[in-house]
């Protein structure tokens, strides 16, 4: 086994075992998608359900390594883990179904508390992508000093595919990297302006207002990282500097991930738990299958998942389907 | 903005499916006053009941219009944007943009849109005419009927308009 695929067996082994977490990470009263009263996940119903998908996932994930070990086939595994896994939770979500819990609709708002914001603002957000405007606006001066051609893709072992130096390929490459820092600062503007907040007033309000500010730091700390790659290849960065970064960014990733994890959905596992079912203030007939999230009537662009960490997109909203739409456009008109 | 939600104890439940019966009537000025000026905690909550009868918009209106009486809301505050409220509440952003017009139409809200809507100084009538009185009293009596069709106690409404009462008569 070469070292590519002992780390691809490492990874599938790390996937398979968030996922059998998975279930403790969600807010004490979500349960495989469902709302329910906190307790239930304790009962011998609940644990019966948590218990078959895990077995579903370990089953999936040995079957993944498997695959990967003897066929090398990394397409196919991870088809086969993540397939498992989905299998499993759609599963356990329609075992729940019928213990779900009666939500109340009341909510009382703060109307004086203050707004949330983006960590240092605008130009925190934007410096990324406007740098590599900077970039691209400097190589049309400075054709004589790139490289004959440069890197565009790296794996573990280094570069492996390597273009000509072009208007078109440059321009494209720098284009890529703008677009990918314009997705993550949306999807940091979404968390902020386009979700909705569930928190109670108190502790928990307070661990809700942290987990968002550690999912933005998460996503801008990604954001600087992807507008590197572009100033490294085209200013003639040695392959260390970019190795340094591949391994500078897995480091910086896994720990703030890590964070967030350990704080559960929303912060939910650092709070005090609480008495009665409040979900996520998102009805349940509303997530099909137990991860789709498709509501018309709610006007949030993005939402909690209700199974896992982060968040999702609302496909009843027709400003979701028109970010996707643009996000598929740019990705075609890239698509090399 | 934090959100609250409703409080588990059986005695609040209790108290608040009384609200319920309540706001199904009418009568929502009264229960959205009472609501607000007897909690505990004084800060400038909005409370909105979902699968209440009474429209949202409704809702928010009488909820607003109590926080400023109240004088939880001054002059110069500043209200969260339409969008931002109603992302929190869950509903279309015009359900709160109206809402907002119409405490603007009533003089509450300056309307702006760069910078949101700001609660302003509102000049009201010295003497309310015959017909606010009447109109009033004609509103109260509708509440208290509606109250005892739904099952309350008349000593339970009395021993609640007393409480109102002492409230209105410290200012």
């Amino acid at each position: 086994m070469n070292i590519e695929s002992s780390v691809f067996v490492v990874l599938i082994l790390l996937v398979g075992f968030l996922m059998f977490v998975v279930p403790r990470l969600t807010r004490p009263d979500l349960f495989f998608a469902v709302t329910v009263s906190p307790d239930f996940r304790r009962t011998v119903e609940g644990r019966r359900i948590k218990q078959r998908y895990q077995l579903i996932v370990v089953a999936a994930t040995a079957a993944a390594v498997l695959i990967e070990t003897l066929a090398r086939t990394e397409l196919a595994a991870i088809l086969v883990q993540t397939g498992g896994a989905a299998l499993g939770l759609i599963m356990a979500h329609g075992m729940t179904l019928p213990h779900a819990a009666t939500v109340s609709r009341t909510i009382e708002i703060d109307i004086a508390a203050p707004a949330e914001r983006i960590p240092g603002g605008a130009v925190a957000l934007l410096l990324p992508p406007f740098s590599l405007a900077v970039l691209a606006a400097w190589v049309q001066f400075n054709w004589h000093r790139l490289p004959e051609g440069f890197a565009v893709h790296w794996t573990l072992q280094g570069a492996d595919r390597w273009v000509t130096t072009t208007p078109d390929s440059v321009h494209r490459f720098i284009g890529e990297h703008i677009f990918l820092c314009l997705m993550l600062a949306a999807g940091a503007l979404g968390i902020i302006y386009w979700s909705r907040r569930i928190s109670t007033m108190g502790p928990r309000a307070e661990r809700e207002r942290m987990f968002r500010r550690h999912a933005i730091q998460l996503i801008l700390v990604v954001e600087y990282f992807m507008a590197a790659p572009p100033w490294i290849a085209l200013t003639g960065g040695s392959p260390k500097l970019m190795a340094v970064w591949g391994a500078a960014l897995a480091i910086v990733v896994f720990a703030l991930s890590l964070r967030l994890i350990r704080s559960g959905q929303g912060g939910s596992r650092s709070a005090p738990s609480r008495n009665a079912a409040v979900g996520d203030r998102t009805p349940d007939a509303s997530w099909k299958l137990g991860i789709i999230y498709f509501n018309p009537a709610d006007p949030s662009i993005l939402v909690e998942k209700r199974f896992g960490i982060g968040y999702t997109l609302n496909l009843g909203n027709l400003k979701a389907w028109a970010a996707i739409a643009v996000m598929v456009v740019i990705w075609l008109l890239f698509l090399r | 903005m934090p959100i609250r939600e409703r409080p588990a104890a059986s005695d609040a439940r209790a108290e608040s499916e009384d609200t319920i019966s309540l706001e199904r009537t009418t009568v929502r000025l009264y229960t959205v006053y009472v609501q607000n000026t007897m909690a505990q905690n004084t800060r400038a909550l909005l409370r909105i009941d979902l699968n209440s009868q009474n429209p949202v918009y409704r809702q928010i209106v009488d909820g607003l219009r109590v926080l400023l009486v109240n004088g939880d809301l001054k002059p110069g505050d500043q209200l969260p944007p339409v969008r931002r409220l109603a992302l929190d509440l869950g509903v279309h952003f015009n359900t709160v943009a109206e809402a907002y017009r119409a405490l603007a139409e009533a003089g509450w809200l300056d309307i702006r849109k760069r910078s949101g809507a700001t609660v302003i100084e509102r000049t009201v009538d010295a003497a309310p005419d015959a017909g606010t009185r009447e109109s009033f009293q004609r509103r109260l009596r509708e509440m208290i009927a509606e109250g005892q069709a739904h099952g309350l106690e008349s000593t339970w409404i009395a021993r609640d308009l007393r409480r109102v009462a002492e409230v209105l008569e410290r200012g």
